[in-house]
Parts: structure tokens; sequence; C-alpha cells
């Protein structure tokens, strides 16, 4: 995990930035919940493309890699829009 | 072939056992290979726990869709004993001013005006019931209803409060006052001319909900109303008209005309059938976050067992990257756990 992290820090340190982004805007547009799940469909989307890009650009990729960002994204996204409504 | 030997012994008492034993020994191996193919990284599963495939993911989202749908029938399920769960996290305020001029108009009564010193005394009536914890229309410390409207400098001729908790939406809530003769009554107050309102989230004894706090009032300066105050003494709520509800006396919500310098305040309440006299066993909220808090905690396990496994065995494979994963999951698992719920 450690070698992973250094072998693609700054992709590592933009999906920390920008998830942390995330969630202080998730938590500042309480109790607008409308707001709030905008903010959880835009992380989503944001996961599933710096997954795709990472791969990409390190071309790892296929098929299956694409789908596991998305069902990871889908899964993520519904649990967080789920407490919302 | 053991099936078959048995018979051609002719036991026939031994035949059932070597069967039985058969099947156990059977099952737990296909058991032990279910979760292996499941959890740990291996060629069935080519080289990738299971549960970390697209499919699998996929299937987890829509159990957590059907955990959730599961959740929303039992909130609203009315069972003999009271409510499994209960809470309120879609009450909004302007429907509940809708709700109630729409019951007023329908019977030729004047529309409440919504006044915003009323919503202040009815969220500072919220918010001493979450700081003193308890559920009357007086405090433990002796604060009356009338107190908090007194305190904004409402000067009222007469005035009024209703009160609600747990319920899941306005509609039932609105129901449930125009179903109960006393709440009814202030709703349909003629002599009313002001609304105020208060939804407040926070925890109640332990279980999270939604207080509801309507206030009614008409100023003292408002002359088109007699000053002669009229006086009565009921004590009726919503439960004790239900069958089969036996609430301590000390927990009865009372309705009370009280003088008040020439004043007068009706103070009713209404809770879900069942919530004062069994409780709520457990937040719709809080239930949702523990299952899916158990969701991200499998997949986050899961992960670092598989990269744990891939990473001493030193073999490549093109998969999706188990930290990045593994940073997802643990971000949206804090947003689960601090995650507010109700609408103000």
């Amino acid at each position: 995990m450690i070698a992973e992290f250094k072998n693609h820090k700054i992709a590592y340190i933009i999906l920390l930035i920008i998830l942390f982004v995330f969630v202080l805007t998730f938590l500042h547009f309480w109790p607008d919940k409308s707001k709030q799940r905008i903010v959880v469909i835009a992380m989503s989307l944001f996961y599933f493309a710096w997954g795709v890009v990472v791969h990409t650009k390190s071309k790892y990729i296929n098929s299956k890699v694409i789908f596991e960002y998305l069902a990871v994204s889908l899964l993520s996204g519904s649990i967080l829009i789920l407490l919302t409504f | 072939m053991r099936l078959n030997h048995s018979i051609n012994q002719g036991t026939a008492l031994r035949f059932p056992l070597v069967l039985d034993n058969d099947f156990h020994h059977n099952d737990g191996v296909k058991l032990l290979k279910i979760i292996s193919h499941l959890f740990h990284p291996q060629k069935s599963n080519n080289h990738r726990s299971k549960i970390l495939h697209p499919k699998p993911l996929v299937f987890m989202t829509l159990i957590a869709l059907g955990f959730y749908q599961l959740v929303a029938t039992l909130s609203l399920l009315d069972l003999p004993q009271g409510n499994i769960l209960g809470y309120a996290s879609s009450i909004v305020v302007s429907q509940i001013i809708e709700g109630t001029n729409r019951e007023r108009t329908s019977q030729g009564l004047v529309a409440l005006t919504y006044n915003s010193s009323l919503s202040e005394a009815a969220a500072g009536k919220a918010r001493d019931m979450f700081t003193d914890q308890y559920w009357s229309h007086t405090s433990p410390s002796g604060k009356e209803p009338w107190d908090f409207i007194k305190s904004v400098n409402y000067n009222y001729k007469i005035a009024g409060e209703n009160l609600a908790r747990d319920f899941d939406s306005t509609p039932p809530m609105m129901a449930a006052w125009m179903n109960s003769p006393t709440h009814k009554a202030n709703i349909m107050n003629p002599r009313y001319r002001d609304i105020g309102l208060a939804v407040v989230d926070g925890k109640l004894k332990g279980v999270e909900t939604t207080l509801v706090v309507q206030m009614f009032g008409t100023l003292a300066t408002d002359t088109g109303l007699s000053t002669t105050p009229s006086v009565e003494v009921v004590g009726v709520t919503l439960e004790n008209t239900l069958p089969g509800k036996v609430i301590p006396q000390e927990s009865l919500p009372i309705e009370k005309v009280v003088n008040v310098n020439d004043s007068e305040v009706l103070a009713t309440s209404v809770v879900p059938q069942g919530s004062l006299s069994q409780g709520i066993l457990m937040s719709p909220l809080h239930l949702l976050k523990a299952f899916f808090l158990s969701i991200i905690f499998l997949l986050v396990v899961v992960l670092l067992y598989d990269g744990f496994v891939i990473s001493h065995r030193k073999s490549v494979r093109l998969v999706g990257k188990n930290l990045a994963h593994i940073i997802l999951f643990i971000f949206i698992a804090y947003l689960v756990v601090f995650f507010k719920g109700g609408v103000v």
C-alpha cells in the first residue's frame, strides 16, 4: 500500500485533497439536502473520473477496471444519497 | 458411491446416517469454498476477492436500496405495540402552515399569518425540551408555553400550543392533529390570527428525533376579538382516545385554558400512537447508518486483505486500486457517522 502511494503520489494527493473538499462542502450544506445530493453526485463522478484517468495514464486499464470504479462510485454515492432522504 | 455401498451392505439403519454425514461434509466444504471464493483472491475469482468485482458491488448497492426501503416501511408501520422506528426528517414549516390554513379556510375561517416572534418562541420551547430532556408542556423547572411567548415580547390576548414529534413527514402529522379533537380545536380556533412554528432536530432521551412546536396567538392590540376569556379544562390526547392504550397519568399532555393577565393559553400535544407508552426502539437514521457502516467496514477489511495477499504473492493483476477505494470508503464512513438528519 505504501509503495502504491509512493508510485502515484500526485494522484493520491489530488484524490485526498478533493475528497476532503467534498466532505467539507457536504457538511457545510446541511440541512439543505438537495445541495448535499448534488455534492454526492459530483463526488461519485469525480472518483470515477479519477480512477479512469489514473489507470489510463498508467496504461493498466480494461472494461473491468472501468466497471469496478463505476460500481464503487455508485455504491458510495447511493449510501450517502439514501441518508439524505 | 457411498450411498450404493451402504445399500448393498443392507444396513438399513446405517443408510440414513451415511447419507446425513455426507451431506454435512459436503455442505461444510461448499460453504468454505463459497467464503474463500468471496473473500480470498484465487484462481476461481481471477485472483481478486469476488466481493470486490463490479457485479457484487452493484448487488451491494441494491441491498443498500432494499434496506432503505425496508426501514422506510417499518417507520410507517403502526404496530399495536407501538412504532419500531421513529423520527422525522421531512417535516417542512411551510407545509405545516399551508396545511393549517387549508383546514381553516375550508371551514370559512381566516388564514393565519406567519409571525416570526411566535416562531422564535416555538424554537425556544423546542430547544428547552432538548436541553432539559422532557416531553411536556411544562418543563421540569416549571416553565409554561406562555413563558416562551412572553419572552419574545409577543403580548398576546389569546395563545395556544400544539406539539408533535417522531413523525416522518408533514401529512401524517397534520392528519393526527386533525384527528385529535383538542388539537383540531387549536387549529380551527377562529380567535387566532398568528402562527409560529419550529421544527427542531435533536436527541430526546437517546433517540434522534424531530420536535415540532406550533404556536398560535392573537396580539392584545388586535381589536377584532372579544377580550372575555372562556374557561374550560380538558384532558384529552390522541393516545387516550385510542383503544388499548394506557399512559401514565404524569405523561398525559393536557389541554387547558389558563387565565394569565386576562389572556388565555390553550396547550395541547400529540404524539404518534405508542410513542409515549412504548418508546421508540431505534431511529431509522441510526439503523441506516449502522447498516451502511457495516457494508463499508466489510469492504475496507476485504480490500485490505486482498491487497495484503496479492502484495505477498508479488503477482500482477489488472484491477482497480485498493488504496484509492479504501480512502474513498473512509471518507464516506466519516460522512455517514457525522451526517445529521432532519429539516429545519
